[in-house]
């Protein structure tokens, strides 16, 4: 009977294991629960957050008025049901059960000893109880309980729905998080103030319990009178009577106010610490909402430009720095920053490299931190384009070979710059103008849309010159390509085919060029309302 | 240029440490007239090994030494690696030569600031200009392309600018009579004379009358742009 039990059990194991059906359920829910990057988890964490309020609400409207009996229904019935099934998928997405199963089955097969049931058992209720007693799990349960309305003091327990919100919210989880790093000193102190509060308590009850004092009656007023006093609270309900009293308070006055300050330390210094790990939480937190994120990495001279411009310019990024000096000045600056090492590849897999990003800009002033952060993206995503600053002509080769899309080489810019600049001032000019945008004049790039009136039709079909505009190239997507290489034509002929995907570079002022956009896009609209 | 002669003026680079060196670079890929002054013996070694034929090792604080070199109608271009020493000799060369073109390069938008304030004609910002180019990368991937392939790469387009000549086909005529595509060419602006030395961009949709003295910025193929300004020196 037994062997058969174990046979079905095992096999049941086995069957969980493969089924890919089961393990998506219990994926989902365990995403739906506790992974705060499953997009869904927002929804429920509000759902339940509303579930929790309108039943406080009700629970605290209780006390002193009637409420609907509609209303009592759905708290006593609905809430708490939701709030049962709510814990039993909790305790059931903690583990796994039947890879204890299997783990026992398969050790006992490669030693060749019998399968014992209760050694899983065994194990299994310590994984399920080591969740049942975790504190979270605890205020589930007792929060749980205010639907036994015939106890009146469960009537308490209604606080414990409030302490629920805790998990919904990520903030208020981290508080707790910051007092758990101070446990040790937090303990030491709680276990000073409670002896201090015994002997108090004690000295008291002994010179004034014996019927000096009308207020103490017994040993809890005593208790409580050393609590009010030593927190420095001092109600005056009870006050010392007799000489030794006084004394025995003015000892555990001063003693409180020590305890108080150390507590006040305590947390004051553990914020401090945390101070740069919320601030971190709360970067991520705002910066993995959005897509086609830059990565500035450094916080040098062209780093901060380079931020400056890229917001200007409307974009998303993230500067990424070492060097708390500079960190500090990027904060100043306004700009999301994460004090982290992205030559390490955590820090890039930690921004979702593959998915989020779009470019990652190497500016950081030494050269080979820039090769660094370059093959470590590289080597994590092979798609990501990557721009790398560097100084010396043998690292350009180097960074080429690291797989860097464009090189910056500041010299080489300024000595380009300086001999267009003899040759050809107008001209220089003119180009400047165009690639500062300080002039409104500037060069923009148009896509083709699938759809819009360029879409199959010709140069020579829009009179660019009359629109203001002047068409320098026409970049051509490679056939059977990825969309990223196109080829140029300059001056294209009139009789040049346009399609969809096309990129137009034109140059113009501002208005004519988004009127031509605004007309493109317009045309697309149109087209498809009528297709 | 086409059609002037500035290509012939001599260049004085100033500074061959790290960053005057790869200004040498640059510029002598286009220019084979220039000479090199620094006051460090081993940057003059350093040049000669590199193939430079003329170079001075000058006391750059020193005026006469300066006045000694010649200054007048040259381009000075200054890329010293101390800014301080690179603002201080820009001002030592305004204040000796009055009709030379001074070009500094510049490492912050403080320093520029200052090299304009003392009179340079030119300041290149290293660092703005990277930073220009990393967002152009970013924000305009297909115009940083085009304009890419007109600076950098050598496939024959480029931007000229050409100095109308007397009594060419072009005179008295209007931008909109002309019509730049038949001759290969893009037409991206001009300096009108008759209203001083703006640059003008045609995309701003004056009809501007041509005169001699004008200047064309014109894009296109270095052969139609050659054949382009024969044919202004010739036909009337």
């Amino acid at each position: 009977m037994k062997r058969l039990l174990i046979k079905y059990l095992v096999a049941f194991s086995y069957f969980l294991e493969s089924a890919p059906r089961y393990q998506r359920i219990k994926r989902f829910f365990n995403d739906l629960l506790n992974n705060d990057d499953y997009p869904y988890k927002k929804y429920f964490d509000l759902f339940m957050v509303a579930i929790i309020l309108s039943s406080v609400t009700i629970l605290v409207i209780d006390v002193r008025e009637h409420v609907a009996a509609w209303l009592d229904y759905y708290d006593l019935y609905i809430v708490t049901s939701i709030f049962i099934v709510e814990y039993l998928l909790r305790l059931w997405v903690h583990d796994d059960m039947h890879k204890v199963i299997i783990a026992e089955y398969e050790e006992s097969e490669f030693f060749e000893k019998p399968f014992k049931l209760s050694k899983v058992f065994k194990e299994i209720a310590a994984q399920k109880w080591a969740y049942i007693i975790s504190v979270p799990a605890l205020i589930d349960l007792v929060a749980i309980l205010p639907s036994y309305r015939e106890i009146r003091v469960l009537r308490v327990f209604v606080l414990f729905r409030a302490f629920k919100m805790l998990r919904y919210s990520k903030s208020l989880l981290q508080f707790f998080d910051i007092l758990r790093s101070k446990r040790v000193e937090l303990y030491t102190l709680v276990t000073l103030l409670a002896f201090f509060t015994l002997i108090a308590s004690v000295m008291i009850y002994v010179f004034e319990g014996n019927g000096i004092n009308p207020h103490i009656e017994g040993l809890f007023d005593a208790v409580y009178w050393a609590l009010v006093t030593i927190t420095t609270v001092g109600y005056g309900d009870i006050a010392p009577v007799t000489t030794e009293g006084r004394a025995v308070s003015m000892l555990i006055i001063l003693t409180g106010i020590g305890a108080i300050s150390f507590l006040t330390s305590i947390i004051v210094s553990a914020f401090s610490e945390k101070l740069p790990e919320i601030k971190e939480t709360r970067v991520m937190n705002q910066i993995m909402k959005k897509r086609n994120l830059n990565l500035v990495c450094g916080y040098g001279k062209i780093g901060q430009l380079v931020s400056k411009k890229l917001q200007e310019a409307g974009e998303n990024f993230l500067v990424i720095e070492l060097d708390p000096a500079k960190v500090e000045k990027a904060e100043l600056d306004g700009f999301n920053v994460l004090r982290a090492d992205a030559t390490k590849s955590a820090t890039l897999l930690k921004l979702k490299l593959c998915d989020n990003v779009k470019s990652v800009i190497c500016v950081t002033h030494d050269d080979i931190i820039n090769v660094f952060i370059t093959i470590n993206a590289r080597s994590l995503c092979k798609d990501v384009e990557i721009i790398s600053r560097c100084s010396d002509k043998s690292v350009a080769k180097k960074l080429k070979l690291a797989g860097a899309n464009h090189l910056i080489m500041p010299e080489e810019i300024a000595g380009l710059l300086g001999a267009v600049y003899i040759g050809q001032p107008v001209a220089f000019e003119a180009l400047q103008a165009i690639l500062t945008q300080k002039r409104t004049a500037r060069i923009d790039e148009v896509e083709i849309k699938l759809g819009s009136f360029l879409d199959g039709a010709t140069v020579g079909d829009f009179d660019f010159s009359s629109n203001r505009l002047v068409l320098l190239a026409v970049l051509k997507r490679l056939e059977s390509s990825d969309r990223k290489s196109h080829y140029i034509i300059f001056n294209p002929a009139e009789e040049t085919i346009l399609k969809a995907g096309d990129i137009l570079v034109v140059m113009g002022y501002s208005v004519s060029i988004a009127d031509f956009k605004g007309r493109l896009e317009q045309s697309v609209r149109f087209k498809s309302r009528n297709a | 240029m086409l059609g002037s002669n500035q290509e012939t003026r001599e260049i004085i680079l100033f500074g061959y440490g790290k960053l005057g060196h790869r200004v040498y670079e640059m510029l002598s890929a286009n220019f084979s007239n220039i000479i090199v002054a620094d006051s460090r013996e081993e940057a003059i070694e350093r040049a000669k090994e590199d193939g430079v034929v003329t170079s001075f090792h000058i006391d750059m604080t020193d005026d006469t030494a300066l006045e000694e070199l010649g200054l007048n109608g040259k381009i000075l271009f200054c890329s010293m690696d101390d800014m301080s020493l690179n603002i201080f000799l820009v001002l030592s060369l305004k204040s000796i030569s009055t009709d030379s073109t001074i070009i500094s390069v510049s490492t912050s938008a403080e320093n520029t600031r200052k090299l304009k304030f003392i009179g340079a004609d030119k300041v290149i910002d290293l660092y703005e200009s990277s930073a220009n180019r990393i967002v152009d990368i970013i924000t305009r991937p297909a115009v940083t392309r085009v304009l890419d392939e007109i600076i950098y790469v050598d496939n024959g387009i480029s931007i000229e600018e050409i100095e109308i000549p007397p009594n060419s086909f072009l005179e008295s005529k209007y931008v909109y009579e002309i019509d730049f595509r038949e001759y290969g060419l893009i037409l991206i602006g001009i300096t009108d004379k008759e209203l001083g030395e703006d640059f003008i961009f045609v995309s701003r949709g004056i009809n501007h009358k041509f005169d001699a003295g004008d200047i064309l910025v014109l894009l296109g193929e270095s052969t139609a742009l050659e054949k382009f300004y024969t044919m202004l020196t010739e036909r009337k």
